[in-house]
C-alpha cells in the first residue's frame, strides 16, 4: 500500500487509501466564514513574524495579502459579487493543489482562495524539500494546529513525486483540480482522469511584457524615476525573471526611446547590485547563450545596455518573437507608434502587461481590441507579481465555488 | 585561408613552454585574423560581431578578444567555409543539457587539429610510438558513432601508439586473457594507457583492484580525460585516482587531459604539477559570471579557451560551460610547464528554476 509524507496539519505518514477515505470526509463550509478568515489571517501574521522572511520577500508579500484588512476586502467583494448576481455561491467541495514546484508561496495563495471559497483542499508538496519550502510548511503547521479540528483536518499539505497512482487516487475524489506547470506537464497531469463534474484550473507557462509611453518617462523627475525602476526591478528580478508574469519585453510607445529602455534597465540594475543580486553562472551562461541565439534567429536586432545584472536586446520588430526566456535580467526593446500595434503580435501565451503612463482611456481601447488575443492582466509597473483572485483570466474565487440558481417565486 | 604562420612556428617546437606573455605576444596576430577570417566567411559570426562587439577592429589584448558561448554550436551550425568544402562533421556525445554540438571541417582544420594533438602528445610521449592500452570497447569504433567524440578521441589518440589492444569488451567487462598476452609481450617497455576519465577508473581500475592484481608495468604514461562527474559523485578525487592507478598499474605517470569537441586538437594537459596547462597554441582566461570580465588567478569563474586550431568554424574563441580556476604560473628552471595553469572545478550547474516552472518533471 502506497504511503505518503503528510507535512501539515502534522508531519506525518499517511496511506493513500486513507487519505482517499478522509478525503470524502472533508467538510465544506459557508464562503468567507470566520474560522477561515481566522486561519488566513494567521498564516499571514506567521509569515511576517518569520524571521526568514527577510531572505524571501515573498514570504512577505504572501503575508501583507493575507492580513486581515485585505481579507475583509476580499470578502467584501466576495458578499457584493453573490449580492448582484441570482444565483448562491457555494463551495464546489475537494481542491487538489498541484502548484509549480519552485514558486512556494503560489500553491499558498491559491490554497487561501480555496479556504475561503469553502473548500477542503489537499496540497502537493515538492519531495524536493528547500528552506523557502520548510519555513512555509512549518507555519502552516502552526496555524492549522490553532484552526478548529474540522478545518484543520480538511487541509492537508501532502509530498509526492510524481507517481501516477496517488494522483489519479487523489484525482478521483476532487471537484476542482488546479494544475500549475509548463505545458507538457499541464498536458500529461491533465489526462489523468476527474469525476464527470469536476473540473480543471490550468496554469500553464506564460510569458508577459511591459509597454511604456515614451512622453511620460521622459517628464519624470529625478524622484519619479527611481521609484519606477524600483517597481520595474520588483516585477522583473524577483524569481530571477523567471516568474510567468516578470517582463521579458519593454513595448514603447513614442519615438527614439531605446535610450528609455537603456537608462530604465541601467536604474534597475544598480538596485539590483545594490540588494546584492548577481546571476549565479548557470543563469549567466543561459543568459548569454539566449542572447547570442537571439541576434542570430531575429530580425535587426542590435545590443542595448549590458552589464552583469541586465542586458537589453533591441529589436525592430515583434514577428518571431520567442515566448521561451532565459531568465535572469534579460530583456527586449521595441518601439510602437501606438499600443494597437501591439495587438495583432499577442498570443494565447501572454499572460501579463505592465503598463506605465498611459491613461484609462488609452488601457481600455487597448484592451477592447484584444478580443481573443491573449493576455489576461495589465496591471501598473510593480504589480506584476502581486498575486490577486483574478490570475490567468480565471476569477478564482468564482472558479472554486459553483452556482446554485434559486428562483424564488413561481 | 589554409596556412596560418603564427601556428604553424608553434606547432613545430614542444608544448607547454611558453609563459603566459610570450604565449600572448606569439596568439595575439593569428587569433586577431582569425576573427577577421571568420567575419569574412561565416555570416552568422559576422552578425554577431556586429551586434555584440559593433566596430571592433582588432585586440591588443588576449582577454579582449570576442568570444562565443559554446552551447551556440548545439542550435546553430556556424561555418566558414563553402558546403563543398565540407570534409566532415563532428558531433559531441550527447550531453545532460540535451542537444548535441556541432562543428564542419574542411581538411586543412582536420589537419591542423592533427598536426596540434600530435605536437601536445609528442611532447609528452617522446617520438617513439608505445605500446598502447585503450581502456574502452572496440565496438565503439564500429557502427553509427564514429563520429562521436569518444570514437573520435580515440582514433585520434591511437596515431600515437602500437600494438593497441582494447581491454574492454562489448559488456565494458575486462578482457583478462588478451591483457595478459598483451602484458607478456610487452613486460619492461614504455607503454601507453589511454581512456576516459570514468572509465579507466570503474571498468579499469577498480576492476583490478577488486581482483586484488596489479598490471605491473615499469614505466606507463596514463593519459585520460571526460571530465570527473561521475567521479567526484563516488567522492574519488585526483590523489585517490592516482593513488589507485598506482597500485594497480605499475609505476605510472598519470595526466588528466581537458578538451572539447569544439576546439578538438587544443589540448589542456594536467602536468607534473596535478594542473592543466594550455598548449602553445592554446589559452585559457577564467570570466565572472554576466559581467564576464577576466578575473584574476585564484578566483573561480567560467572558462573562456581560446585556440589558433579552429579555421573551418568560428570556435576559436568560445567561453565553455565549466567552472574553472587559474592559478599563478610557477616558475620552471627549464621554461617547461611555465604558462597560466588551470584547474576545472566541474560543469555549470542547470540553471535553478524560479519561477511558474513545472510541477512534475523533477525526477533528476
Amino acid at each position: 500500500m502506497t504511503a505518503l509524507v503528510q507535512r501539515a496539519p502534522r508531519q506525518a505518514e499517511i496511506g493513500l487509501a486513507d487519505l482517499v477515505d478522509e478525503a470524502r470526509r472533508f467538510s465544506a463550509r459557508r464562503p468567507f466564514d470566520e474560522d477561515s478568515l481566522a486561519l488566513c489571517a494567521r498564516v499571514g501574521r506567521l509569515l511576517l513574524d518569520l524571521p526568514a522572511s527577510r531572505s524571501w520577500p515573498e514570504l512577505v508579500a504572501l503575508g501583507y495579502w493575507l492580513r486581515p484588512a485585505a481579507l475583509q476586502h476580499l470578502a467584501d467583494d466576495f458578499a457584493a459579487l453573490q449580492a448582484a448576481d441570482p444565483c448562491w455561491f457555494q463551495p464546489r467541495g475537494l481542491a487538489l493543489h498541484l502548484p509549480p514546484r519552485n514558486v512556494g508561496t503560489i500553491a499558498i495563495h491559491s490554497w487561501a482562495l480555496s479556504v475561503l471559497a469553502g473548500n477542503g483542499n489537499i496540497v502537493r508538496v515538492s519531495p524536493r524539500r528547500t528552506a523557502l519550502s520548510d519555513a512555509l510548511i512549518g507555519v502552516l503547521q502552526q496555524a492549522l494546529a490553532d484552526a478548529p479540528a474540522e478545518l484543520s483536518f480538511a487541509n492537508r499539505f501532502v509530498e509526492w513525486g510524481h507517481d501516477r497512482e496517488v494522483l489519479a487516487a487523489l484525482s478521483s475524489v476532487a471537484r476542482v483540480r488546479l494544475i500549475w506547470g509548463g505545458d507538457a506537464t499541464v498536458q500529461e497531469l491533465r489526462a489523468v482522469p476527474l469525476p464527470p463534474r469536476s473540473i480543471d484550473l490550468c496554469f500553464s507557462d506564460r510569458w508577459s511584457a511591459a509597454i511604456l509611453s515614451a512622453d511620460a518617462f521622459r517628464a519624470l523627475d529625478e524622484e519619479g524615476l527611481d521609484d519606477l525602476a524600483h517597481r520595474f526591478f520588483n516585477d522583473a528580478w524577483w524569481f530571477d525573471q523567471r516568474g510567468c508574469a516578470s517582463p521579458r519585453l519593454l513595448a514603447w510607445v513614442g519615438e527614439d526611446t531605446a535610450p528609455c529602455t537603456d537608462e530604465l534597465v541601467a536604474r534597475a540594475a544598480s538596485i539590483a547590485r545594490r540588494r546584492g543580486w548577481r546571476p549565479d553562472a548557470a543563469l549567466a551562461v543561459e543568459r548569454l547563450g539566449f542572447a547570442t541565439s537571439a541576434a542570430l534567429d531575429l530580425p535587426g536586432v542590435s545590443a542595448g545596455y549590458r552589464a552583469a545584472e541586465a542586458e537589453v536586446l533591441r529589436l525592430s520588430s515583434l514577428r518571431g518573437l520567442p515566448r521561451v526566456h532565459c531568465g535572469g535580467g534579460f530583456f527586449f526593446h521595441v518601439e510602437l507608434r501606438s499600443l494597437a500595434e501591439l495587438v495583432p503580435h499577442l498570443q494565447v501565451r501572454d499572460q501579463t502587461l505592465t503598463w506605465f503612463g498611459f491613461s484609462p482611456e488609452v488601457l481600455r481601447t487597448f484592451v477592447a481590441a484584444l478580443a481573443d488575443r491573449g493576455v489576461d492582466r495589465i496591471v501598473p509597473m510593480g504589480h506584476a507579481l502581486r498575486f490577486s483572485r483574478y490570475w490567468d483570466g480565471h476569477d478564482l474565487l468564482q472558479a472554486l465555488t459553483r452556482r446554485v440558481h434559486l428562483v424564488e417565486h413561481p | 585561408m589554409t596556412h596560418l604562420p603564427e601556428i604553424d612556428a608553434l606547432l613545430t617546437r614542444p608544448q607547454f613552454r611558453l609563459s603566459a606573455a610570450d604565449k600572448a605576444a606569439a596568439m595575439r596576430a593569428g587569433l586577431n585574423r582569425l576573427v577577421r577570417h571568420h567575419r569574412r566567411h561565416c555570416p552568422a559570426y559576422a552578425r554577431l560581431l556586429d551586434v555584440f562587439h559593433p566596430g571592433f577592429d582588432h585586440a591588443e589584448r588576449l582577454a579582449d578578444l570576442p568570444f562565443l558561448p559554446v552551447g551556440l554550436f548545439r542550435t546553430h551550425t556556424l561555418c566558414s567555409v563553402p558546403p563543398s568544402r565540407a570534409y566532415r562533421r563532428l558531433r559531441s556525445s550527447g550531453t545532460t543539457g540535451g542537444g548535441r554540438s556541432e562543428v564542419v571541417l574542411d581538411r586543412a582544420t582536420a589537419r591542423l587539429q592533427a598536426r596540434a594533438l600530435a605536437a601536445v602528445m609528442t611532447t609528452l610521449l617522446g617520438p617513439r610510438r608505445r605500446p598502447m592500452l585503450i581502456v574502452d570497447h572496440e565496438g565503439l569504433l564500429r557502427g553509427g558513432e564514429a563520429d562521436s567524440a569518444r570514437a573520435a578521441g580515440i582514433l585520434g589518440m591511437m596515431t600515437f601508439g602500437r600494438d593497441h589492444l582494447f581491454v574492454l569488451d562489448d559488456d565494458l567487462a575486462l578482457r583478462w586473457e588478451p591483457l595478459q598476452r598483451w602484458l607478456d609481450a610487452h613486460r619492461d617497455e614504455p607503454v601507453l594507457v589511454f581512456g576516459f576519465t570514468f572509465l579507466l577508473w570503474r571498468y579499469l581500475l577498480q576492476r583490478l583492484q577488486a581482483a586484488g592484481r596489479s598490471l605491473r608495468l615499469s614505466d606507463a604514461i596514463v593519459v585520460h580525460g571526460g571530465g570527473w562527474k561521475k567521479l567526484i559523485a563516488e567522492a574519488v578525487d585526483r590523489p585517490t585516482l592516482h593513488e589507485v592507478a598506482r597500485s594497480t598499474l605499475g609505476r605510472v605517470r598519470v595526466h588528466d587531459f581537458y578538451g572539447m569537441v569544439e576546439q578538438t586538437g587544443s589540448v589542456f594537459l594536467e602536468g607534473p604539477d596535478g594542473l592543466l596547462h594550455a598548449p602553445d597554441f592554446a589559452e585559457v582566461i577564467v570570466r565572472e559570471p554576466g559581467s564576464w570580465r577576466p578575473l584574476p588567478p585564484g578566483e573561480p569563474g567560467v572558462i573562456q579557451v581560446l585556440s589558433l586550431v579552429p579555421h573551418s568554424y568560428p570556435g576559436h574563441s568560445l567561453l565553455t560551460e565549466d567552472i574553472g580556476v587559474v592559478h599563478d604560473a610557477a616558475p620552471t628552471a627549464d621554461g617547461a610547464w611555465g604558462g597560466r595553469r588551470l584547474q576545472v572545478l566541474g560543469r555549470v550547474p542547470r540553471a535553478v528554476l524560479r519561477g511558474c516552472s513545472d510541477t512534475h518533471q523533477e525526477a533528476g
